[in-house]
């Protein structure tokens, strides 16, 4: 699915993302993860990668292989690969806490597989993988 | 999602259900925010309905309780489920907010 990178529009790619992983029947806990993962990297693109400029396309691809699930995330912001992303103390006590921030964080934790690219003319792909196995 | 909020005592416990993310985070804030102005600052969240939590829920129960404790009050958790309570747990949340097995149980801790 490919929508605006747009407040307006996180309903139909959130939607989309949630829909479509219900739909291949993977174990609910892996599919819990991978629709988190995926939710983050869209919302960081609408909220911060396409931020102070007209926003360009996310679209957003899941699938499935035997042995796990995959999903796609390609948006034309500047780029911003993940290891770009601030580091996150989880253990850090409450009084400094600020809300936010988590994002990234949980994203890496939810998944066993994550690459980023960027291709001409400017074209950011997140691809993510997460294993199914029995112990899930 | 849906939240509905029940008296018991003097602890206020909303009830959630469904998916707790970027698209409901801020219904869900106002909702509690609401709660804690109206003077309900001991505040218990049942999590046994919800499905779904993402960073941007993380980040509501973060001002949820923050907004509690400045009152006088606090904001507790109960009933996550096994995937929602990774999360949690994951992200610290379990180290700075009380989580309890069941509501009954975080109703009872503010005792």
């Amino acid at each position: 699915m490919t929508r605006p990178g747009t407040e307006e529009a996180l309903e139909d790619l959130l939607g989309f993302a949630e829909g479509a992983l219900a739909e291949l029947g993977a174990d609910s806990s892996a599919t819990f993860a991978m629709r988190l993962a995926v939710e983050e990297a869209v919302t960081n693109v609408v909220t911060h990668g396409y931020a102070g400029r007209e926003p360009g396309p996310v679209t957003i691809r899941i699938a499935r292989e035997p042995n796990a699930l995959l999903a796609e995330v390609e948006d034309q912001a500047p780029p911003f690969p993940p290891e770009a992303a601030p580091e996150v103390d989880p253990s850090a006590p409450a009084d400094v806490r600020v809300p936010g921030g988590l994002g990234w964080y949980l994203l890496r934790q939810m998944v066993d597989g994550l690459s980023y690219e960027t291709r001409p003319p400017g074209i950011n792909v997140l691809r993510l993988t997460k294993k199914l196995t029995e112990e899930v | 999602m849906e939240i509905e909020v029940q008296q018991e005592g003097d602890v206020a416990v909303a009830a959630f259900r469904g998916s707790l993310d970027r698209l409901t985070a801020n219904e869900a804030l106002q909702a509690l925010t609401q709660q804690v102005l109206a003077g309900h600052a001991k505040l218990v969240a049942d999590l046994s309905g919800l499905d779904y939590i993402s960073s941007s829920g993380l980040r509501t129960l973060l001002s949820v309780m923050k907004d509690c404790r400045a009152k006088g009050g606090d904001f507790r958790l109960a009933g996550a489920s096994p995937d929602v309570g990774k999360v949690l747990e994951l992200s610290g949340f379990t180290g700075i907010l009380k989580t309890f097995p069941t509501r009954d149980a975080a109703v009872q801790s503010f005792a």
